[in-house]
């Protein structure tokens, strides 16, 4: 029933007619009163923020207005020329270990902001907050400018984004040339076997509070936080060699020296690598740290604190204070935390006892701060990107690619990339001690993975779930030297010749068939491949797995797909209930040595054969025992961990490369081309960025020499 | 009706009871514990994992006992009001939440208020003029609202305003404002980015009760009372605001019960989108990673809402409408 058959019956123009009228008159009235609002909220806001941004931008050259006594460092622009490309220019970057390697610095300078605060009286002179022999960096286009903010993402579950590298300055560092270099550490020495290892500290470097930064820190971190036995029950293996734990002790304020119970000519790399002791001797302020730690407190006051912060014991409490994102803990990181996550933008600021300095003098880092701003959503860091909003992004997803460039010019940034050891995707993992019998034969049987390597039609798959970007190969380690990920060995048995494939098939001896076709297993009974492809990591893991499945069955092979949710997938591969699981893996190489690679080496949290793995770490108290194959990438380890000479040690890799392509324990489809999968954006503003990184990792190009070319 | 309410909130303990066994399950469903997630987040950036770190961080977390061990031992806690600390970001649960609640209400507050705004007038048009072109129109808008999903239409609005104004209205502040200390100039940026996820957020409760208020007011309309009413010569706007309008009101009233458990996690995936500081990011967030304490302290949070919320709407209905009165 209407109003209008109600209006009707009282005849004529009713007052509900007149009030409808009324009504319709206002409320079309008011929705677009308030669109309007909403419109003009819009139409206000390029304005203001145009407006805003310069004022910003004011605010900070006013600090150095007030010093202007470098009248090189001012207003405008360094550097007039279009910034390079992607890999258009060889790595310029230089670390000299001190200044004298430079060729000597007359003067040291400070960001204008420092100078008035020693002005003041609030900070000592640079000179002093140096230590004697500062590293110097050549920067990789020229001398940069103080001053601005770096704008990155941080994604919405994480404390820090690169930052959580970025504030780390491990003993030794990999160069942006990709070479071992001195970094907290000034040098070392090993003894003739390679057992001893001294190393010498960089004198004069102080913690971010001023206190000077001397062995007894690194002392503090190993028998106060390593060799604790609550705080860590089991040090890291890295740690140990030979079965035995190694030992560290302080030869005088800045030498220390490590000895192993065999040789260990690979220790100083680890010292930087990833994986490795890369944090803990150089992040372990003891004068700040003793506070909460009860050989040093009392425990009464530890106990206060931890009332005070909801802990249930201290080994909570030192790990909070131990952490990266303290912002009360000293640090010798050029840049350091203020805010504790998560917030809306993490900031970090200027450590004013930063330890390196350009080829001119003046201290590092260029940049004042660093902004982490927290978008949880994918497609609004893209967008954030394409509107030229962030300085620094890494991998937006190759699948963005294609927007990324169309949006370059308008965006005002510039692609680089770092030659990352390659993501392969789509790893077919087996369960090499499942139960059923039949299927644990066939899948130990190595003729039996090559036949469903070559059945698999890489070609295609590229062409059809990927447009570019990956090679047909099976999982590889970094492209170019060392490693060669792009060689010919790693396109073992991934070659499209289902012949073969029937070929090896038959006469390993499954050739009896069901009534649709199907090979039956080797007891004669029917064999269904389940296949469980995680929806993580990549998430087109389901869809690669369902192309497999057609292939295999080309030649015989039943098997169905399952896709399971990362977290499941995961926790169910662990417990080894998995048949046949999909995910992406690595093979090592740049800032993961290959030996620090689980896949590469077999070791703990092997993917492919967690059991085996087990076996060997435990000496066979637990696990299944593995074939000789996999004892062998052991023994190459041990090996290669001990050998001095680096062709020697990669020529030992190589063999372990060879036995993987032999063996083919996991069969990968695709790799992808770090310049695509690698692929960062750089905001034209930002300068002095590496056009590619040699060593795999953004770390090594040093961000401390970025500046802001404004 | 004191009674009432007192019976009320006795009642609400046994169900909060009751909840928490069934949100500590839910949580605890999915196989595998946080040390499962952290190990699968470590392993992706290729880090090295230590079983045996792992396995004594899992008992110093307390994550090695019994399901019904550690759920009384939460239960406990927050029986003293302790939410305990959470594990993934190292922080007392309570000060994550108390951080991050003003935005959630800011957000919610401006989005129910809008809702209301828009609903009510329109409901009303839509009813007293009723399958006119205008009614169509809105009704067509509601439907459009009702059905997308305010995720995409956050991200829909948020592609069209870049391409149009070459601005990301993402957040709450401009990026200069971020971490500016409180201003006005600050308060006029936050009004500026507010009105998106406000209204992102209150399409679809705008959609909804376009819908509840139009049909209350036809069922109302048609009344002989109103008919009664109009013959004895009420004037039509006076008739329409004292009666019908009244009576259709009840319903809309009794949704405010659960719109005050929307009002902290209603804009859950928009506020994804938006990368706004609201609890909902945190919330996914906890379920993800398992953050036990986090994850149980949001959702024990959001059921004590909806039972207050329940509450709060009986009593604003009888308080409007004094035959539900009578039947308390």
């Amino acid at each position: 029933m209407s109003r209008r058959k109600l209006s009707s019956r009282n005849g004529g123009t009713t007052a509900g007619a007149r009030l409808a009228k009324g009504v319709s008159r206002i409320v079309p009235f008011l929705i677009i009163l308030s669109l309007l609002l909403a419109a003009c909220g819009a139409a206000d806001e390029p304005a203001a923020s145009e407006e805003a941004a310069p004022a910003a931008e004011e605010s900070a050259p006013a600090a150095d207005d007030s010093s202007s006594s470098d009248a090189d460092m001012m207003t405008g622009p360094v550097l007039s020329d279009p910034p390079a490309g992607a890999g258009e220019r060889e790595v310029q970057s230089e670390v000299y270990n001190t200044p004298a390697d430079a060729g000597g610095i007359d003067s040291y300078q400070q960001a204008p902001a420092l100078a008035e605060m020693v002005a003041s009286g609030a900070l000592p002179p640079v000179e002093e907050r140096l230590p004697i022999n500062p590293i110097v960096i050549k920067p990789e286009e020229s001398v940069g400018k103080y001053g601005g903010a770096l704008r990155k993402t941080v994604g919405g579950q994480r404390a820090m984004g690169e930052m959580g590298w970025w504030v780390i300055e491990p003993l030794t560092l990999h160069s942006p040339k990709g070479v071992i270099v001195p970094n907290v550490a000034e040098g070392w020495s090993w003894n003739d076997d390679h057992t001893q290892l001294t190393l010498n500290l960089r004198k004069g470097i102080k913690w971010s509070d001023g206190e000077p930064f001397t062995a007894s820190d690194v002392m503090f971190w190993w028998e106060d936080i390593i060799l604790n036995e609550e705080l860590t029950p089991s040090p890291p293996t890295l740690l140990s060699r030979g079965g035995e734990m190694a030992d560290l002790a302080m030869i005088d304020d800045f030498t220390v020296q490590f000895t192993f119970a065999k040789s260990y000519a690979l220790f100083p790399t680890y010292l930087g690598s990833w994986g490795g002791p890369r944090a803990g001797p150089t992040t372990s302020p003891k004068h700040y740290l003793t506070k909460f730690h009860p050989d040093y407190a009392e425990m009464a006051d530890i106990d206060g604190m931890m009332e005070e912060g909801g802990f249930d014991n201290w080994m909570d409490l030192f790990g909070q204070k131990n952490g990266s994102v303290n912002v009360d803990k000293p640090s010798l990181a050029a840049w350091l935390p203020t805010t504790v996550p998560p917030n809306p933008v993490e900031v970090y600021v200027r450590n004013p006892y930063f330890w390196k300095v350009d080829t001119a003098g003046n201290q590092l880092p260029y940049i004042d701060e660093i902004h982490e701003i927290r978008v949880a959503d994918a497609e609004a860091a893209l967008l954030k990107t394409i509107a030229g909003e962030l300085d620094f992004v890494r991998a937006l997803g190759t699948a963005n690619i294609p927007v990324l460039s169309e949006n370059r010019e308008s965006g005002n940034f510039r692609f680089a990339y770092a030659n990352w050891m390659p993501n392969a995707y789509g790893n077919i993992m087996f369960n090499y001690t499942i139960d059923d019998e039949a299927k644990r034969e066939l899948y130990n049987n190595k003729r039996f993975r090559h036949a469903l390597s070559v059945a698999i039609n890489r070609d295609e798959i590229i062409k059809l779930i990927y447009k570019g970007g990956v090679f047909a190969s099976q999982i590889a380690p970094l492209r170019g030297p060392p490693y060669h990920g792009e060689d010919e060995l790693f396109q073992s048995w991934t070659q499209h010749d289902p012949d073969l494939a029937n070929q090896i098939l038959d006469e390993i001896g499954i050739t009896e068939r069901d009534a649709d076709g199907f090979r039956l297993g080797p007891d004669g009974n029917e064999l269904l491949i389940i296949i469980s492809a995680t929806t993580a990591w990549p998430s087109e893991s389901p869809e690669l797995m369902e192309l497999v499945k057609g292939y295999w069955a080309e030649i015989g092979i039943n098997a169905t797909v399952t896709p399971e949710a990362g977290q499941l997938w995961y926790t169910r591969h662990n417990s080894g209930e998995h048949d046949v699981s999909a995910r992406g893996g690595h093979f090592g190489g740049g800032p993961v040595h290959p030996t620090l690679n689980a896949n590469t080496f077999a070791m703990r949290g092997w993917q492919w054969a967690r059991d085996w793995a087990a076996w060997l770490d435990t000496e066979g108290a637990e696990g299944v025992e593995p074939p000789d194959d996999v004892k062998q990438l052991r023994v190459l380890r041990d090996q290669i961990l001990g050998e001095p000479d680096e062709d020697t040690r990669n020529a030992l890799i190589r063999e372990v490369f060879e036995i993987h392509m032999d063996n083919i324990w996991s069969i990968g489809l695709v790799v992808d081309d770090p310049k695509f999968g690698q692929l960062t954006n750089v905001h034209n503003r930002l300068r002095n960025v590496v056009t590619w990184s040699i060593s795999g990792e953004w770390t090594p190009t040093i961000p401390a020499q970025w500046f802001i070319n404004e | 009706m004191w009674s009432f309410i007192l019976r009320r909130i006795l009642l609400m303990v046994p169900t909060l009871f009751v909840v928490s066994i069934i949100s500590f399950a839910i949580i605890e469903a999915p196989p595998g514990d946080f040390m499962d997630s952290y190990v699968n987040a470590l392993l992706q950036e290729q880090e090295a994992v230590d079983p045996a770190e792992i396995a004594s961080l899992r008992k110093r977390y307390g994550l090695d006992a019994p399901t019904y061990v550690r759920y009384f031992r939460w239960l406990g806690n927050i029986m003293q009001g302790n939410l305990g600390r959470s594990l993934e970001w190292n922080q007392p649960v309570s000060k994550l939440i108390a951080d991050r609640l003003p935005w959630s209400l800011a957000i919610s507050v401006a989005s129910f208020f809008l809702a209301y705004a828009i609903a009510i007038p329109i409901g009303l048009y839509s009813a007293t003029r009723q399958y006119s072109l205008g009614d169509y129109f809105f009704t067509l808008i509601g439907f459009i609202g009702l059905a997308t999903p305010n995720f995409l239409l956050a991200l829909l609005i948020l592609w069209y305003y870049f391409v149009a104004t070459g601005n990301v209205a993402v957040g709450l502040f401009s990026d200069e404002y971020l971490i500016a200390p409180w201003s006005f100039a600050k308060f006029i940026d936050l009004l500026k980015h507010l009105w998106l996820p406000a209204l992102v957020v209150g399409t679809a409760g705008t959609a909804g009760l376009i819908r509840v208020m139009r049909a209350n007011l036809l069922d109302e309309l048609e009344r002989p009372y109103v008919m009664v009413a109009r013959s004895k010569g009420l004037s039509e706007g006076k008739l329409l605001v004292k009666y019908p309008f009244r009576i259709a009101m009840n319903p809309v009233a009794s949704t405010i019960g659960w719109t005050l458990p929307t009002l902290v996690n209603g804009e859950l995936l928009a506020s994804l989108v938006l990368g706004l500081p609201t609890i909902a990011p945190l919330f996914v967030g906890a379920l993800l990673s398992q953050d036990m304490f986090l994850a149980g302290s949001v959702v024990m949070i959001l059921s004590g809402l909806t039972l207050v919320g329940t509450l709060l709407s009986d009593i604003v209905l009888a308080w409007l409408d004094p035959r539900i009165r009578g039947a308390i």
